[in-house]
Parts: structure tokens; C-alpha cells; sequence
């Protein structure tokens, strides 16, 4: 079922460019690296999908905020986007595996609680966890997965799921932006532990397998080991910058990345900061 | 290569919400006391633990190629990963079902568990509704493909 549409970003199409029709580096490859670049890609499409779902929530919220009318459009647009590139990942998938995948079964969305918070509080927290962390960080994977493509439909399909992902991290920056003083104190007494776990089930997802082969990266699947540095370079280079930028306090998440940005366990010793 | 993702993403998206703000007046300001609930306000404690145990926000991709597991390979003989799949046979090596199963590695090489064989090692292959290896109608040592 095509769920994106005409008034998506490019008028109904499922790319800016056309992917490329032939790529002899998937027809070098054997069997085993196909499904398993396969199996990513459709797993890929599947996650896609959610976080449509996301951004449903997402547009509730920007709207319930009385957000510029120019973010909440960005919101509704990165709905169709994100079907787009679920659509996008199937097609993916489909080529490796040398026949048409299904759409694979949708994934069920949990929102976080943020227990505690009220509801106006919470509107804006859930803007900053989807749009400052997890796409500002998809963002990042994505540049370090295309980085190290070579394969041509890969790297074409990472570009156009990058393109996007700018706009869509962008939303929650924007936001930031246009808080008061009192809500920004509010927001900095929980970036610990969203940030904290945004990286972790961004590693959880990205597992280190010390022994993968080298022709998936060429695919857009490099290894864990280069994902979990990105993962950990975003943090450092582009959220906590950010977050300082527009007048959030920081000082824990910092400390917390001094000591390794462990996500083993949570960093309980530096919560003291977040009341205060 | 963070650098050109913080001016386009973070850089302009702060821009874009200074620029909302001085363009539009803010008809709704969230004051300290409708931010924090009374709750948080009683037990900052709990709102601190109950933070760290919240869900978030699923991540938009991911690899997924997580390591088998230890019992395929206990003894980290076989350097690499395994270039094939092991599917169900009988014993005339006639296959059935499009699931595979993760070989096992014995003295650094992969191999198949008895009643399973390396896939492409298949005489023929036998789906629902599809063709049987008793009476085929094409080449079926292949599970069906469909076209590109």
C-alpha cells in the first residue's frame, strides 16, 4: 500500500533522483552478504514506518504548542517523508534479495511517559527527544553510513534518507529556539536521561559483530564499531553544542561524556545536577 | 564530518526557530508552576529515577547483524562469518521451506546440522503451490524468483 503522496516533498515521487537501475556490485555478491543486506533494509523499511508514527505525535504536539505555522508543516511533511523512505527501504531490500519483498509488518510506537512532567512540559520534550536527539543522531548514522557506501543504489538511497533527516532534526532545534527561560531550566533537568537514552537503544540497535563482512558496509551497513563513534561524535559535536547554543544547561551531560558516556548503567551520580 | 551536519541541522534549525519568534507573538508562555507537576515538586527523587527507566523514542535505523550465538561457534575457530545458509532436506537432497538456519562451525570450517544441507547444494526444491521434485516443471533447483 503507497502511503505517501503527491503533496509529499517531491510530488509523489519516491526519490528527488531516480535510483539507479543497475548496480553490478550487488550481483558480485554472494548469497549470504545478499540476505543479510537484505534482512537490514527491510528491517530498515519496518522502522521507517514508525517513526511516521512518531511524527504524528510530533505534529500533535508542535500544534497543541502553538508552534510556527512553518514547523508544524515540516512536521506533517516528514510524515509523508518517512513513509517515503519506508517504501525507499523495501525497494532496497527487494534488489538485494532479487525479488519483491512485502512490506514488512508494522512495528507498534511507545511514547516515554516523562512521568512528572506536566502536560505542556512533556509536548516539548517529546519534540526535543524525536527532533534534537533521534534525528539529529539519524543524522549522523546516516553520514557515516554513506561515507563509507560504494555501492551505487546504496549510496543513492542513504543520500536521499539523509536529505530528509536534516529537515526533520531541524524541527526540534527550531523549537528549542522559541522557549522561554523557564522552560529551557526545564528541559535542562531531563536532557541526562533522554540523552542517555536515546544512545542507548541507538547502540543497542547498531550491534558490533567483530566479524562482519566487509561487503556490507559497501552497502550501506558499515560496522558497529564505526556506528557507535559517530553515535558518540554526534553527541559531543552536535547536541551538546546545540543544546548550549540556544541556553540549555549542559553540564552534566558533559560530565557524563567525560567519564565515557557509559550506557550500562545510568548515570544516577550526576542526577543531582538535574534538580537544581 | 559532524561539522557541515551542525551547520545544516543545528545551526539553521536554531535560526529558524529565532526567526519564528521575532516574526510571531507568543499568545501562550509556559510558566514554573504549570511546568512541573506537583509531583515532581514532592518527590524529585522519584521523577529522577523514573526518567532513566522511560521508553524513547525508537531510533529510525539500525544494522541489526547481531553475532550469532556462542554455541554455533564455541571454541572461535572459523574466522569469518559463513557465506551460506543450511535449509531442511530429505536425504536425496530435495529441500523444503525458505527459512535458513545458521550453519556450525567444526575445526574453523562451517558446516550443516544432519537433516540440513548448504543451500545451493539443493537437487530441487518443493513449495506450496508451487512445484514438487517429483514432478517438475522447470529447473527448480532454485526457490522461485520473482522478476525485478
Amino acid at each position: 500500500m503507497i502511503e505517501y503522496t503527491e503533496r509529499g516533498r517531491w510530488g509523489g515521487k519516491l526519490t528527488r533522483k531516480p535510483l539507479p537501475t543497475e548496480d553490478p556490485t550487488i550481483d558480485a555478491l554472494g548469497p549470504a552478504e545478499r540476505k543479510a543486506l537484505a534482512d537490514i533494509w527491510i528491517q530498515r523499511a519496518a522502522m521507517e514506518r514508525r517513526v511516521a508514527d512518531s511524527f504524528i505525535v510530533i505534529h500533535g504536539a508542535l500544534q497543541r504548542r502553538k508552534a510556527p505555522a512553518e514547523l508544524c508543516a515540516l512536521a506533517e511533511r516528514a510524515i509523508d517523508d518517512e513513509y517515503r523512505h519506508a517504501e525507499l527501504s523495501r525497494v532496497v531490500a527487494s534488489r538485494f534479495a532479487g525479488k519483491e519483498l512485502p512490506a514488512p509488518p508494522r512495528l507498534a510506537l511507545e511514547t516515554p511517559k516523562h512521568k512528572g512532567a506536566s502536560d505542556e512540559l512533556r509536548d516539548t520534550l517529546f519534540i526535543i527527544g524525536q527532533c534534537v536527539l533521534n534525528e539529529t543522531t539519524a543524522g549522523a548514522y546516516l553520514e557515516c553510513c554513506h561515507t563509507r557506501a560504494e555501492g551505487p543504489l546504496a549510496k543513492a538511497a542513504l543520500n536521499e534518507l539523509l536529505s530528509d533527516e536534516i529537515d526533520h532534526g531541524r524541527i526540534g532545534w527550531a523549537h528549542l529556539a522559541t522557549l522561554d527561560e523557564a522552560t529551557k531550566a526545564e528541559v535542562g533537568r531531563w536532557i541526562l536521561p533522554m540523552a542517555f537514552l536515546n544512545l542507548r537503544i541507538w547502540r543497542y540497535e547498531s550491534p558490533i559483530d567483530a566479524k562482519q563482512a566487509a561487503a556490507l558496509t559497501l552497502h550501506g551497513a558499515p560496522p558497529g564499531e564505526e556506528i557507535h563513534a559517530a553515535l558518540a561524535d554526534a553527541l559531543r559535536t552536535l547536541i551538546v553544542p546545540g543544546l548550549a547554543q540556544v541556553g540549555i544547561a549542559t553540564g552534566a551531560i558533559e560530565r557524563w561524556i567525560e567519564e565515557g558516556a557509559s550506557t550500562d548503567a545510568p548515570p544516577l551520580h550526576l542526577a543531582a545536577e538535574m534538580l537544581h | 564530518m559532524t561539522s557541515r551536519l551542525f551547520h545544516t541541522v543545528v545551526a539553521v534549525g536554531i535560526s529558524l526557530g529565532a526567526a519564528a519568534c521575532s516574526a510571531e507573538a507568543v499568545d501562550e508562555t509556559v510558566t514554573t508552576e504549570n511546568a512541573v507537576s506537583a509531583d515532581a515538586v514532592q518527590n524529585p527523587d522519584q521523577v529522577v529515577a523514573d526518567a532513566f527507566c522511560d521508553a524513547t523514542w525508537p531510533t529510525t535505523k539500525g544494522s541489526f547483524l547481531r553475532p550469532p550465538p556462542a554455541c554455533v561457534d564455541p571454541n572461535d575457530e572459523c574466522e569469518s562469518r559463513p557465506a551460506f545458509e543450511c535449509v531442511t532436506a530429505t536425504e536425496d537432497n530435495a529441500c523444503s521451506g525458505f527459512a535458513g538456519f545458521y550453519p556450525v562451525c567444526k575445526a574453523g570450517t562451517w558446516e550443516c546440522k544432519p537433516g540440513k544441507i548448504r543451500q545451493d547444494q539443493c537437487r530441487c526444491w518443493e513449495w506450496e503451490g508451487g512445484s514438487t521434485c517429483e514432478a517438475p516443471p522447470v529447473d527448480n533447483r532454485r526457490p522461485p524468483q520473482l522478476s525485478r
